[in-house]
């Protein structure tokens, strides 16, 4: 009771600290204890074994999954980067009218009033064999016969996160390029520079933690995704939270627990090497 | 022709329906301080962005060296432009970002860092070459801001309200300092200010705008003792004006007080004019004197200033005037609210204003 009349900022970070410890740590943990279990075809034997890491680690699925999965996040972080960055230059240094600035802002966030399925979903009808893009396409008589690769392929992966993602870059990236004084481009134009050699000698730099937070969704998004991967590829490709999730539906959960935790430390791994671009305190 | 002269012909700037800069002609000498002077909003900061060409101009042009830099971006003017609040940037040290101009014309870095540290020794900050922007104090950023703007030679300086985000004590001594700059290096400063002090200080020609205007066009000498409208007179503070209808024998104000004049003055439309008087040409005493005026004045205020004192007061027919006594007389025999005394002045000290144009209200 001393202790805490002494230090009462430990009180004040209690719920927060019971809030990450519940629904954080916990789960974590338990999925970590879990991935050295046994199991058969019916129930889980608790026990201490390598084997799930053992299988994991040697097999050649898993490889090629995370190959495919660097593939796609690295794919969709250039392209959701370039478009992100361009959207939120225009928002933040063509329209002049704040008002007119965040009519165009909430415009970005409209996609994000449905769920992210349907989003996915209404691309099908869009893309497939007698889609709407298919049949234009042959309609003005461009192409004889239907693109294959618009649908289920890896191409259509890539555009549901792009689609699905690009506003994650937006955002942080559009408030620190707020955050940067005009006078800053008047004076690279004074000193004179182009409008590229502004972008790339001032601009960037200066949104440098804004392009930084809004990779780390974007890359962090796609690692774990296994949804579009299947919806959008049709299941012709495996990413892999495909294969995690393709284990938990076999009641594999010690094998889907050992991916997890693989996944979960490549991940970190990688936020571990953006936080270093970042200021994060600044941004706060 | 000295190099870095610079001539505005009839230069027009409209923001859609409103009208900042209204047909503005201006001759600056080349290698002089010239400072435009004016309140908030009188287009003293747009007429120096459109000079540094980061503002179109509307109709008219600029001339540089007699050359028409009107349509020329910033850098081919041979213009640099020193902001308000130094607008360095924030992820590049004192040395790159004096050196940014450099990096961007191509130049290499070795020979863009020795040209660079040349110029942070000019402003004596070669030891915070390392530092970045957010560890210098206001003073220090702003001779980087300085070495930045020098570092291309160019032919003149605009600075846009240099001083104001210094403290008082700081503002005297960088003003100093960019005056003996200006002086060594023999280029043109074009200075934006809305103190009249830091005018006075620098200034070699006082350029007096108002509403898009330029009131008057002097030295500082000339702009105090002959302010040329009530505007500048009012603005530039230390004058009473006292408005009036022309008549024979002076002017004549409120309903019996005349005041002889030994000039003539411009009327406006139905022979009113106006004189401005400095409050420190105002004689004042307890008792009648020579020139006094044959009524006392009653004092409503008394201010003490250090090296002299503002009284303020009224005549009996509501003509109101301040008057500067140095503080030796005032302490010879002090004054107080609600006494009467005696004021008086040379006729040689009336100084006729322009009819029309207003005064200035207060900032």
């Amino acid at each position: 009771m001393r202790f805490l009349t002494a230090n009462p900022s430990y009180l004040q970070v209690t719920p927060l600290a019971l809030v990450i410890l519940l629904f954080l740590l916990f789960p974590v943990v338990t999925i970590v204890i879990v991935s050295f279990w046994d199991y058969n075809a019916y129930q889980l034997l608790p026990d201490f074994i390598f084997e799930n890491y053992e299988f994991l680690l040697t097999s050649s699925v898993t490889l090629s999954a995370y190959l495919k999965t660097f593939f796609f996040a690295i794919t969709s972080w250039l392209i959701t980067l370039t478009l992100g960055f361009t959207v939120a230059y225009y928002l933040a240094f063509y329209i002049r009218s704040p008002l007119l600035q965040s009519v165009l802002f909430v415009l970005c966030t409209v996609p994000f009033l449905t769920s992210n399925i349907i989003r996915m979903i209404s691309w099908i009808p869009l893309l497939g064999r007698n889609g709407l893009v298919n049949s234009t396409l042959q309609e003005i008589n461009l192409i004889d016969a239907p693109i294959e690769w618009l649908l289920y392929s890896d191409f259509a992966v890539i555009l549901a996160f792009v689609h699905l993602y690009t506003l994650f870059m937006v955002v942080p990236i559009f408030n620190s390029m707020m955050r940067i004084d005009r006078n800053l481009i008047e004076a690279s134009i004074d000193a004179g520079a182009s409008a590229f050699q502004t972008i790339f000698q001032v601009v960037v730099p200066l949104c440098k933690s804004g392009i930084a937070i809004g990779s780390i969704f974007v890359v962090t998004l796609v690692m774990g995704d296994f949804i579009t991967v299947s919806l959008m590829s049709g299941g012709l490709s495996a990413s892999v939270g495909v294969l995690i999730r393709n284990e938990i539906s076999l009641l594999q959960y010690p094998a889907a627990a050992a991916g997890a935790v693989v996944l979960l430390i490549t991940v970190l791994i990688m936020l571990s090497i953006m936080f270093r671009f970042i200021n994060i305190k600044k941004e706060l | 022709m000295k190099k870095g002269s610079v001539e505005l012909v009839g230069v027009v700037k409209r923001y859609g329906e409103s009208t900042a800069v209204r047909n503005i002609d201006l001759h600056i000498e080349g290698g002089s301080y010239c400072c435009l002077l004016g309140p908030s909003g009188c287009g003293k900061s747009t007429t120096l962005r459109m000079i540094a060409g980061h503002e179109s101009v509307s109709e008219g042009d600029i001339l540089m060296n007699n050359r028409n830099v009107t349509l020329l971006p910033p850098r081919k003017r041979g213009t640099a432009l020193m902001f308000q609040n130094y607008a360095l940037f924030p992820h590049l040290n004192s040395l790159d970002n004096v050196a940014f101009s450099l990096k961007i014309a191509g130049v290499s870095k070795q020979e863009r860092h020795a040209r660079a540290l040349e110029m942070l020794k000019l402003v004596n900050m070669e030891t915070f070459r390392e530092a970045f922007p957010e560890q210098l104090s206001g003073g220090q950023q702003q001779r980087v801001a300085l070495a930045r703007a020098l570092i291309n030679q160019p032919e003149v300086i605009l600075l846009d309200e240099p001083l104001s985000a210094l403290d008082p004590f700081l503002r005297t001594r960088m003003r100093a300092e960019l005056k003996n700059i200006q002086q060594q290096l023999g280029i043109t400063f074009i200075h934006v200010t809305h103190s009249q002090e830091e005018a006075f200080a620098l200034a070699d020609q006082v350029v007096v705008m108002n509403n898009g205007y330029i009131e008057q066009v002097d030295e500082p000498i000339g702009i105090f003792s002959r302010p040329r409208t009530g505007f500048v007179a009012s603005f530039i503070g230390g004058h009473n004006i006292i408005q009036g209808t022309l008549t024979d024998s002076g002017l004549s104000v409120g309903e019996r007080r005349i005041i002889a004049l030994d000039r003539s003055l411009e009327t406006g439309a139905d022979n009113s004019a106006s004189v401005s008087l400095r409050c420190d040409r105002i004689q004042i005493s307890r008792e009648p004197f020579d020139i006094a005026q044959p009524d006392p004045l009653q004092v409503e205020s008394v201010e003490y200033q250090g090296s002299y004192v503002h009284l303020r007061g009224q005549f009996s027919d509501g003509l109101g005037l301040s008057v500067f006594q140095s503080d030796a007389d005032y302490l010879a025999s002090p004054l107080h609210a609600g006494d009467r005394a005696f004021v008086g002045w040379r006729h040689t000290d009336l100084n006729p204003l322009r009819p029309g144009g207003d005064a200035f209200s207060g900032l």
